[in-house]
C-alpha cells in the first residue's frame, strides 16, 4: 500500500477515534429514551401455538429490536456529528489541512459506526446466544441444517393414473401411493422426515395398512392411520435420484400427508456461520444508517437528516413485506382491483431498488434455522454497501462545495 | 439546543395534530390497550395495516411462524372491527389446523381461535356476528370434526351442540331483523336444531330445548320452504 494511502487511512483513523470517543456526548438522553421506547414497543407477551414457535418469535423479536435501536442510535449520532462539524466550522478548518472532503466525512462516520458497534455487537451476541430462546440453548432448533425439498411429488391411483401434486395435503385411500423424488449430493447424511395422520375423525372398523419405502427398501409399515412423525435415515452412500413411496394397501381409513412437510434433512450444523452472518448484517446496517444520515446532514439540519434517514431505513425494512404482498397480488385468483395491482407493481419497482434492511438483520433466517449465507443475503449486503458508498460520496461532494464557498 | 427548539415545537405540534388522523380507540378498548399501543399514537392504524399485510402475505405462502402473535397485535392496534376478530379466529379454527405439525399444535390453534372470539365478545358485547361465528364453528366441529372439540375443554354437563344452540339463540336475539346476517343466522340455527333433533344420542334436556327453538323458528318465519319442511319433520319425529 502506498504511503499516500496509508497517510489518508491514518488521518481517517484519527478523526474516527475522536468521533467514537465523543459519540454519546449530547446523545445520552436521546439514546436512553430510544431504549425505553424500544423495550415498551417490544410488547411483552408473545402468542404462539407451540414452544418452538415461541422461541423462534422471541429470538426474532430480540434481534429486530436491537437492530432497530442500533440503527436509530447510528442515525442520531452521525447526523449530530456532521451537523456539529458544519456549525463549528470544523470542516472549514480541516479544508486548510491536507485532508480531503472524503476523508473529513469518512472519519466521523466510521467513528460513529465503531462507537455504536462497540456497544451493539456485544449486546447482539449476548441476546443471540445466551437467553432461554437463544442459539446456544436451542441449538437443535436454530442451527442450520441441510434440507432437500422433493423435486417431484406424484399421487399414483389404483388404476395407475398419476396426478402431480401442487398444493395442500395429499389423501391416500386403499390402493393409492404417494411418490416423492429427491436429488441428493454425495455424503450428505440425510434422513427422510415425514408426517402421517388420519383424515377425518371417526376410526373405521377396518384400519388402513400402509408402508413407507425408501430407496427401494420397505423401511416401516403399520396398521391404522394414527398420527405419526418419522425420520428415516438414508444410506450413507446415497447420491443422485432418491425415491420415497408411501403406500396405502387396504382398509377403510384415509391417510393424510402434507407433501410440503416431507423433506430430507441433515444433522444440525454449527451456529458459527449464523452468528457471523448476523454480526456482518448488523455492521452493514450501521454503515448504511450512518452514511445516509451523515450524507444528508452535510446539506440539511440534523433533525431533517435524521428524519430522512429514518424514512429510508423504514422503507428498506419493509422491502421484503411489500415484495411478498406484490407477489400475492400477481395471483390470478386475487380479488385486488386493476388499479391496486398497478400501484403494487409501481411500489415493487421502487422497493426493488432499495437495500433490504430486514434481510440484513437476518432475524427471519435465524429464527427459522435457515442456512445463513444465500445469494439473496449477498445481494442485500452488497446493495447496502453500494448505497452507503454513494451516500458518502454525495455527502463529500456537497461538503467540498460548501466548504469552498 | 436553543436553535433546535422551534423544530422540536413544530414536531410536537405535528404529532399532536396527527392524532386527529387516527380514529380514537373505543372507550372500553382504550382502558384495555397495552402501553405500546398507546405509545404508537397516530401511527397505530398504519402499524396495524402493516402487520395485517404481513399476516396475509404469510398466509398466502402457507407459513405459520408468528401468525397468532400478529393476529393479536393487529386486534390490539385496531380492535374496532368485529369482522377482524371473526376473520382471524376462523383462520386459526379452520385453516391453521391444516398446517399444524402435531395434535397438540392443532388443539392450540383451535383454542386460540375460540380465545380470539371470546376477546372479541368482551370488547363488542352487542355483536351478533361474533356469537354467530362461534356457534357456526362449534356446530361444524360437532358434525365433522368432533376430535377438535376436546381442545375447548367444555364442562362435562355442556355439549358442543348445546353451546352452539345457546350462541345461535343469543346471536338471533341481538341481530336486527334488517341485518343481512339475520337470514343466514336463521338458516344455520335451523340446521343446528335439526341436527340435534335427528341425533339419537342427544340428551333429553337438549332435545326439548331444541324442539322449543325449532317451534319458535317455524312460528316466526324467515326460513326457506325446504328448511321449513326439514325442520317440521325433525320436530315431529
Amino acid at each position: 500500500m502506498s504511503g499516500a494511502r496509508l497517510g489518508a487511512l491514518r488521518r481517517i483513523g484519527i478523526l474516527a477515534r475522536a468521533s467514537a470517543k465523543d459519540l454519546f456526548a449530547g446523545q445520552g438522553v436521546a439514546l436512553v429514551v430510544l431504549a425505553l421506547v424500544g423495550v415498551a414497543m417490544s410488547g411483552g407477551e408473545v402468542r404462539s401455538v407451540g414452544e418452538a414457535e415461541r422461541h423462534a418469535l422471541l429470538l426474532r423479536q430480540r434481534v429486530q429490536l436491537l437492530a432497530a435501536l442500533a440503527a436509530a442510535a447510528a442515525v442520531l449520532a452521525a447526523a449530530h456529528a456532521v451537523d456539529e462539524g458544519r456549525r463549528t466550522q470544523r470542516f472549514a478548518r480541516l479544508a486548510t489541512t491536507p485532508l480531503t472532503a472524503l476523508e473529513a466525512l469518512a472519519g466521523p462516520l466510521l467513528g460513529v459506526v465503531a462507537g455504536v458497534a462497540a456497544v451493539a455487537v456485544p449486546a447482539q451476541l449476548a441476546l443471540l446466544l445466551l437467553p432461554e430462546a437463544g442459539l446456544l440453548r436451542r441449538h437443535d432448533q436454530f442451527a442450520p441444517c441441510r434440507v432437500v425439498e422433493p423435486s417431484r411429488v406424484e399421487l399414483v391411483r389404483g388404476d395407475g393414473a398419476r396426478l402431480r401434486w401442487r398444493r395442500g395435503p395429499a389423501l391416500l385411500e386403499a390402493g393409492t401411493a404417494l411418490e416423492l423424488g429427491f436429488e441428493v449430493e454425495a455424503g450428505a447424511h440425510l434422513a427422510l422426515e415425514i408426517a402421517l395422520a388420519r383424515a377425518g375423525s371417526a376410526a373405521p372398523d377396518a384400519p388402513l395398512r400402509w408402508s413407507v419405502t425408501l430407496q427401494g427398501e420397505e423401511r416401516i409399515g403399520g396398521v391404522g392411520a394414527g398420527e405419526r412423525r418419522m425420520a428415516l435415515p438414508l444410506a450413507a452412500d446415497a447420491r443422485g435420484a432418491v425415491e420415497a413411496v408411501v403406500r396405502a394397501f387396504d382398509g377403510g381409513e384415509v391417510l393424510r400427508i402434507d407433501p410440503a412437510a416431507c423433506r430430507l434433512r441433515g444433522p444440525p450444523g454449527s451456529i458459527a456461520a449464523s452468528v457471523a452472518r448476523a454480526v456482518a448484517g448488523l455492521l452493514v446496517l450501521l454503515l448504511l444508517a450512518t452514511a445516509v444520515a451523515g450524507g444528508l446532514a452535510t446539506a440539511l439540519p440534523d433533525a431533517l437528516a435524521c428524519a430522512g434517514a429514518g424514512c429510508l431505513l423504514l422503507l428498506a425494512s419493509l422491502r421484503s413485506l411489500f415484495l411478498a404482498v406484490s407477489a400475492s397480488l400477481g395471483d390470478p385468483h386475487s380479488r385486488a382491483a386493476e388499479a391496486m395491482q398497478e400501484v403494487a407493481r409501481t411500489m415493487e419497482r421502487l422497493f426493488r431498488s432499495l437495500p433490504d434492511a430486514a434481510r440484513l438483520v437476518a432475524a427471519e433466517s435465524l429464527s427459522l434455522g435457515a442456512r445463513p449465507w444465500s445469494a439473496e443475503d449477498a445481494h442485500a449486503l452488497l446493495l447496502a454497501l453500494a448505497f452507503s458508498v454513494v451516500a458518502w460520496l454525495l455527502g463529500a461532494a456537497w461538503l467540498r462545495r460548501t466548504v469552498r464557498a | 439546543m436553543r436553535g433546535r427548539a422551534p423544530l422540536v415545537l413544530i414536531a410536537a405540534a405535528a404529532f399532536l395534530a396527527s392524532w386527529g388522523m387516527a380514529r380514537p380507540l373505543p372507550r372500553p378498548v382504550r382502558r384495555a390497550a397495552p402501553a405500546w399501543v398507546t405509545l404508537l399514537g397516530p401511527l397505530r392504524p398504519l402499524v396495524a395495516d402493516l402487520l395485517r399485510l404481513r399476516f396475509e402475505a404469510m398466509r398466502g405462502a402457507d407459513q405459520v411462524l408468528g401468525q397468532l402473535d400478529d393476529a393479536w397485535r393487529v386486534l390490539a392496534l385496531a380492535p374496532e372491527s368485529v369482522d377482524d376478530f371473526v376473520h382471524f379466529a376462523w383462520y386459526f379454527v379452520f385453516d391453521a389446523v391444516r398446517m399444524a405439525g402435531s395434535a397438540a399444535e392443532r388443539d392450540e390453534c383451535v383454542r386460540a381461535g375460540f380465545e380470539l372470539l371470546k376477546a372479541g365478545r368482551a370488547l363488542h358485547p352487542r355483536s351478533a356476528r361474533l356469537l354467530y361465528a362461534e356457534a357456526l364453528a362449534l356446530d361444524q366441529f360437532a358434525r365433522h370434526a368432533p376430535e377438535r372439540i376436546a381442545a375447548l375443554a367444555l364442562p362435562p354437563e355442556e355439549s358442543p351442540r348445546g353451546r352452539a344452540l345457546e350462541r345461535f339463540e343469543e346471536a338471533l336475539a341481538l341481530a336486527a331483523p334488517t341485518d343481512e346476517d339475520s337470514t343466514f343466522l336463521r338458516l344455520a340455527l335451523a340446521l343446528c336444531t335439526e341436527g340435534i333433533l335427528l341425533d339419537p344420542a342427544t340428551p333429553a334436556r337438549l332435545r326439548e330445548r331444541a324442539r322449543a327453538v325449532a317451534r319458535r323458528l317455524l312460528r316466526e318465519g324467515g326460513l326457506t320452504q325446504e328448511s321449513r319442511a326439514a325442520l317440521s319433520s325433525a320436530v315431529e319425529r
